[in-house]
């Protein structure tokens, strides 16, 4: 019995292209998986992008089973979406945000036992919860009745961002009473990580019950779950700083304070959620499902901010000794001071000076804060209803209908987090004070409050709420014959928002303070697929769907944080997606060969950046952007005998702009807005993911142990490209070669500053293994050991982003930044089941 | 269904337990940050050994960024900085003797550099750069010959915390204005701005001069950036009090404002129009000499000496019995005259042909050996001889009851040919010399029109 659990794995590892419901039988798999968690959380304030997560994989498609585990480490998005086109549902209740689009997968960190089992749906294929998205959807089943009676205890060790992890878990299971109980609590911890200056520090819980009634026929069940959590931010940085200290994981965030490491940026983050949803099986054939989900999120970011002084970041660069390179000595003596250690060293944040430097201006000058840190808040409260039917028409065909509700507010603002010591703030626009020198209107962050001096805890700089409302109805129908399937499906979805300024901001008195704008947009979306079954082991499926999306509130205002001014021509997104799959299911062999193409028309960008000569923010306003994903995958299992097994799996394609789309650009300081230039986007590529990506597994397992060996393969992976790079304005006084006046240095810092840098591929090699003792009373013990990276390798870029601003007498001066991948890095996962 | 036993009951207990233990220690972990001692900054390198007037002076021919190759420093007040914005990328700094800016590749430098910071500035390793007329310190193949941050850290240390009172104003009116007060921290009362009123104190796009004007018709340029932060406002109306950098560039003086509150007092009646506005004070340096800085405690004669400052210039000494030396008080070589011996120092060939069309002035200081009780004598002791002629050289007795002792005296002749080959001695009488007497600073400059042929250095 135990034995052909386990070639359950491998079957559903190469099942084709359907949802299919882990269950008990899956659960050996997690020795493997699912305890394992790769991912770096977001950072959404100038730093590392989101990694794609890979906390709950669901999927049996052997590509996508490897392309969220194997692939994620090399920041590998499938197909090349965004995340937002990844929708996450918990116990039928639609979880991706509206702000942002995503789903937030630190709610569920350090609750892994909570959220093993789930649907999922690959790409846009028919579930049984949702219209689906071109990024997949999965369904986390966190219904108290559905966990397996038992407990389990977790400890976890590791190198990465955090070092120790426990969790505990107990479920009841559905009793002969009806009743279900489940909780769990978890934590994560390390006061340093493998990254200088990240700590981490949380703490789960979820705690859940289910009712069953008349046997059966309904189920409500409410979950409530969290995992706050507060840890310090990597940073990216430049090829320079990493040279200088040999550490291509350096973190300029953090410095000493009084002879302790403290970073500048910390998240905090706790957000709650609570799931009401209940089970109604109304006959043999229908069901109708529906949640209530409440969820808040109370998001902090901490980041220095500085008044008229000098910009404090170790890798500003004027502090980097490349600055100086015209002189030898002053070269070679910051060079040195970033290399060197203990006292005197560059390379790192100086709080003690910063310190200093608002007491004097404590007892010399004004007493406002010279440096201090501010915590960015973005905090969202969010109502979600979904009710879904699921219906048998007939024999042969299905019917799957839904509707959802969501209204999301949004509340950003910042705070004054530590004066460092400073009297107090005073609230006004420090860019605005520069570029308009004794205007005492424009520089005011709220009119209403002009002058006025903040302290901490106070609220400062800009606050503003988004409200955003959706509503959708949905429904697909499945049919099935002998050779052939069919499935169709559309979706319609209302969806409005509009801005609320709670300060009357000095550069733009007339529209930043109260409610704006109402923004509406009413979207649809049409799906068809086909199989043709040649036999039960071949067949051959396409699919095609066409949408509208409507855009995210956080794309289409100009300067968000000061006004209500929203791009000319905002519109709803359009896509095309569409693929062919060959899928295989022999004996030994199995998996599927596809190709696809999605076409993006219209999308909406917002691009936010320091731009360092006008001496302001500048918000770059991206509209009808064009994009082309299209390529080819492969997944493909060969089982030698019950021992040994291979996976070959990989993935070619080409993700780039199509066209060249409008940009705008506005100050943050009032000096300039709504500056309309196109940007020339076309045939650059999408950045941030590698086009190509692959690799090949060997899979060992007997007498309940398992090994394997990854060898994995990337290429084609490109820098995130600036658009204020690829304005022609930038280069007009450049002439081509050939011509009267040419300048070869100029013209070669052209054609530097519009190149893509592409970055090199490579290989590395991952290891796993792991055991499973059966003790006696249903109780197990399992342990797991995975090293990434076996070679350690601590070259490999996974990502990166040009700089906007450009000098084209030092086209080099400001360069990328780039991040990297952890060298050698381990996972080690102990549990006991009862 | 397995039925639960006893063990099993306890053993999820104690692993419960054990969960919310860790859960606990996980949520106790709290990180919290000490402000970190305000430690008041000590400078505890060498002690300063030259003063700002005589670093002007050493490297006064200066013409290209010149290393400053000597274990130099000068210790100094910081009297100007860049808090408003006027003043960009420049910090001034002033002791007893004078004023000098150093330029600073850093944004925001008042930040740790406050108006009243005492400061001393290791300058081995720097450069003593001309800009406009004027001597500054800097840096060498740098934009702007700044320093760079870091590295002017490295050479310039703080000592004690800042305190605005240290940087006092000098209060003159503007007919006194001279070259030793350039770079200094002065004050003008009784002032006016005609434009005051009408007028921002820069227009937007460039920076912009405006005049200031005293009851006696006198003026003179304030300039202001149009990146300070006062650059918007209004000039202000009627007459008040200015305190501000004195600077010249090339011939024109100049006031920088440090910040808007430097105009004080405004809106009193405008004072009286009248007189005439002075001639330029500016002057022009033909010859100086301030004995070098080499080595000299073997206390060489004149003849054996070659730190001189200027190569060309002829030195002799027909007694042999002067020599060059320095002191604890007067630490850069200067030239002493022994006491009831007659000492000579005869410069031959010294060149001020181009200063021909303006009356020249011979300046040198001179101070007496006053250390015994009692000790008293007349510093008319050293006779002046220029091209053959006896010059009339001031009556001053100076006694060590009068707290003359290493007390310097600037002493100015006029009426100095404009000629190649001028010769120029000083003959300390063996009679009169009852005490010693000690000679620096000699320079032939363009005459001023002070009237004064003898005052204490100030």
């Amino acid at each position: 019995m135990k034995q052909k659990r386990w070639l359950w794995f491998f079957l559903l590892l190469a099942l084709p292209l359907h949802s299919q419901t882990t269950n008990e039988n899956g659960r050996l798999a997690e020795g493997m998986i699912d305890d394992i968690q790769r991912t770096v959380e977001d950072d959404d304030a100038g730093g590392l992008p989101q990694d794609v997560s890979v906390m709950v994989i669901f999927s049996n498609d052997i590509f996508l089973r490897n392309a969220g585990y194997q692939f994620s480490q090399f920041r590998y998005r499938t197909r090349g979406y965004e995340s937002r086109f990844e929708e996450r549902y918990i116990n039928g209740v639609q979880c991706n945000d509206q702000i942002r689009g995503m789903f937030n997968y630190a709610s569920i960190g350090a609750l892994n036992d909570m959220t093993r089992n789930g649907d999922a749906n690959n790409y846009f294929a028919p579930s049984t919860y949702s219209f689906g998205s071109i990024g997949g959807t999965e369904n986390i089943h966190m219904r108290a009745g559905s966990y397996t009676r038992g407990g389990k205890l977790t400890f976890s060790l590791t190198n990465r961002n955090y070092y120790a992890r426990g969790m505990a878990s107990y479920s009841t299971g559905m009793q002969d009473n009806g009743w279900a109980v489940t909780a769990s609590i978890g934590g994560r911890y390390s006061n340093e990580g493998n990254i200088e200056g990240v700590f981490y520090h949380n703490m789960a819980y979820a705690f859940g019950v289910e009712k069953e009634m008349n046997k059966g026929k309904h189920r409500l069940s409410f979950i409530t779950f969290g995992s706050p959590v507060e840890r310090g931010q990597q940073g990216s940085s430049y090829q320079e700083a990493y040279n200088l200290t040999d550490n291509n994981l350096y973190n300029p965030n953090w410095g000493y304070q009084n002879g302790k490491k403290r970073n500048s940026r910390v998240v905090k983050s706790f957000d709650p959620t609570g799931i009401l949803s209940h089970m109604w099986k109304i006959n043999d054939i229908t069901t109708l499902t529906s949640g209530l989900g409440v969820h808040y999120n109370r998001y902090g970011g901490t980041a220095l901010n500085w008044y008229n002084g000098p910009d404090p970041r170790p890798d500003y660069y004027r502090n980097l000794p490349s600055y100086h390179r015209e002189n030898k000595v002053a070269f070679n003596y910051y060079t040195y001071l970033w290399q060197k250690q203990g006292k005197n060293n560059i390379s790192q944040l100086n709080w003690d000076r910063l310190w200093q430097a608002n007491h004097v201006n404590n007892t010399e000058g004004d007493g406002s804060a010279i440096y201090m840190v501010e915590e960015r808040r973005k905090d969202l409260f969010e109502t979600t209803f979904n009710s879904t039917l699921n219906t048998q028409l007939s024999q042969r065909v299905k019917l799957t209908a839904g509707t959802g509700f969501k209204h999301s507010l949004s509340k950003q603002f910042k705070t004054v987090d530590d004066l460092l010591g400073a009297n107090y703030l005073r609230d006004t626009d420090k860019f605005a004070e520069r570029d308009f020198p004794g205007d005492k209107q424009t520089i005011q962050n709220d009119l209403n409050r002009p002058h006025r001096n903040v302290y901490e805890g106070d609220v400062f700089g800009y606050d503003f709420r988004y409200q955003v409302h959706s509503a959708d109805l949905w429904f697909q129908q499945e049919h099935s014959y002998r050779y052939i399937d069919f499935y169709f499906g559309s979706k319609l979805k209302y969806t409005q928002f509009r801005r609320e300024g709670m300060m009357r901001n000095g550069r733009y008195p007339d529209n930043s303070y109260g409610k704006g704008k109402v923004h509406s947009f009413t979207d649809y979306a049409l799906k068809g697929g086909l199989t043709y079954k040649f036999s039960g082991r071949h067949f051959l499926t396409a699919n095609a769907v066409y949408q509208t999306i409507a855009p995210l509130v956080e794309n289409v205002y100009i300067s968000p944080r000061i006004t209500d001014i929203a791009a000319a021509n905002i519109e709803s997104m359009k896509l095309f997606s569409a693929d062919l799959n060959y899928i295989f299911s022999l004996p030994s062999l199995a998996g599927r060969v596809s190709l696809f193409t999605t076409r993006f028309y219209d999308d909406m960008k917002h691009f936010s950046y320091y731009h360092d000569s006008e001496r302001t923010f500048v918000n770059h306003l991206l509209t009808d952007i064009d994009k082309v994903h299209h390529g080819i995958e492969a997944g493909i299992n060969y089982r030698l005998n019950e021992t040994w097994n291979f996976d070959l799996i990989g993935s070619t394609a080409e993700y780039y702009y199509d066209n060249n789309p409008e940009g705008v650009i506005s100050y943050e300081n009032g000096k300039g807005t709504g500056m309309a230039e196109k940007v020339y986007m076309k045939d650059y590529y999408v950045g941030g993911t590698p086009q190509t990506m692959g690799t090949f597994g060997i899979n060992f397992f007997r007498n309940y142990w398992f090994l394997n060996l990854n060898i994995n393969g990337f290429s084609g992976n490109y820098i995130e490209i600036s658009p204020l790079r690829r304005l022609a304005s930038n280069y007009s006084g450049i002439l081509p070669p050939g011509t009267n006046g040419f300048d070869e240095t100029l013209y070669d810092a052209y054609r530097h500053l519009t190149n893509q840098e592409k970055f090199g591929g490579g290989y590395t090699l991952d290891f796993g293994i792991g055991k499973i003792w059966y003790l006696p009373h249903r109780s197990s013990v399992n342990f797991n050991l995975t090293v990434n990276n076996l070679l350690n390798r601590k070259d490999i870029r996974t990502g990166g982003y040009e700089q906007a601003r450009i000098n084209l007498d030092y086209p080099d001066r400001f360069a990328s930044r780039y991040f990297y991948m952890q060298g050698l890095n381990c996972f080690f996962n102990l549990s006991y089941r009862f | 269904m397995q039925p639960i036993t006893r063990t099993h009951l306890d053993m999820k207990f104690c692993s419960f337990l054990l969960g919310i233990i860790l859960a606990s220690f996980l949520l106790s972990c709290d990180r919290d940050f000490e402000a970190p001692p305000l430690t008041e900054p000590v400078y505890t390198g060498a002690d300063a050994n030259i003063t700002i007037a005589r670093l002007k002076q050493l490297y006064a021919t200066v013409s290209n960024p010149a290393l400053i190759d000597v274990d130099y420093t000068i210790r100094a007040t910081v009297t100007g900085n860049d808090i408003s914005g006027n003043i960009y990328k420049q910090l001034y700094l002033q002791d007893e003797t004078g004023g000098i800016n150093i330029g600073v590749d850093q944004n925001s430098i008042f930040t740790e550099y406050r108006v009243g910071q005492e400061v001393f500035v290791n300058l081995k390793g720097l450069y003593m750069i001309s800009y406009g007329g004027q001597l500054q310190i800097g840096y060498g193949q740098t934009n702007a010959n700044r320093i760079p941050w870091e590295v002017f850290s490295f050479y310039t240390h703080k000592n004690g915390w800042p305190k605005a009172e240290n940087a006092q104003p000098r209060t003159i009116t503007l007919d006194q204005v001279n070259e030793s007060m350039v770079n200094t921290l002065i004050k003008l009362e009784n002032v006016y701005f005609p434009d005051g009123g009408k007028l921002p104190f820069s227009e937007s796009d460039a920076t912009t001069n405006r005049t200031l004007k005293d009851g006696a018709g006198r003026s003179i340029i304030v300039r202001n950036s149009n990146y300070a932060s006062f650059a918007a406002d209004m000039l202000p109306k009627g007459g008040g009090t200015v305190i501000a950098i004195l600077s010249k560039f090339r011939t024109d003086w100049q006031l920088y404002l440090r910040t808007v509150d430097d105009c004080q007092n405004f809106g009193q009646p405008i004072p009286e129009e009248g007189g005439e506005i002075p001639p330029n004070p500016g002057h022009t340096i033909y010859y100086s000499e301030t004995f070098g800085t080499a080595d000299v405690s073997a206390r060489p004669s004149i003849a054996d000496y070659n730190g001189w400052d200027n190569k060309s210039v002829k030195y002799s000494d027909a007694s042999g019995s002067v020599s060059v030396r320095t002191t604890k008080t007067f630490n850069t070589p200067h030239l002493w005259f022994p006491a009831s011996k007659d000492g000579y120092l005869t410069i031959g060939d010294i060149n001020t042909s181009a200063g021909a069309g303006e009356k020249l002035a011979l300046h040198y200081e001179l101070t007496a050996n006053l250390y015994d009780e009692g000790s008293q004598m007349n510093l008319n002791a050293m006779a002046v001889t220029v091209d053959g002629k006896e010059m009339p050289v001031p009556d001053k007795v100076v006694s060590k009851a009068n707290n003359d002792n290493n007390k310097v005296y600037t002493i100015t002749l006029t009426d100095i040919p404009a000629k190649e080959g001028l010769k120029v001695e000083f003959h300390a009488k063996a009679s009169l010399n009852t005490c010693g007497l000690r000679l620096d600073n000699i320079s032939i400059t363009t005459a001023s029109d002070e009237a004064i042929v003898i005052k204490p250095k100030s």
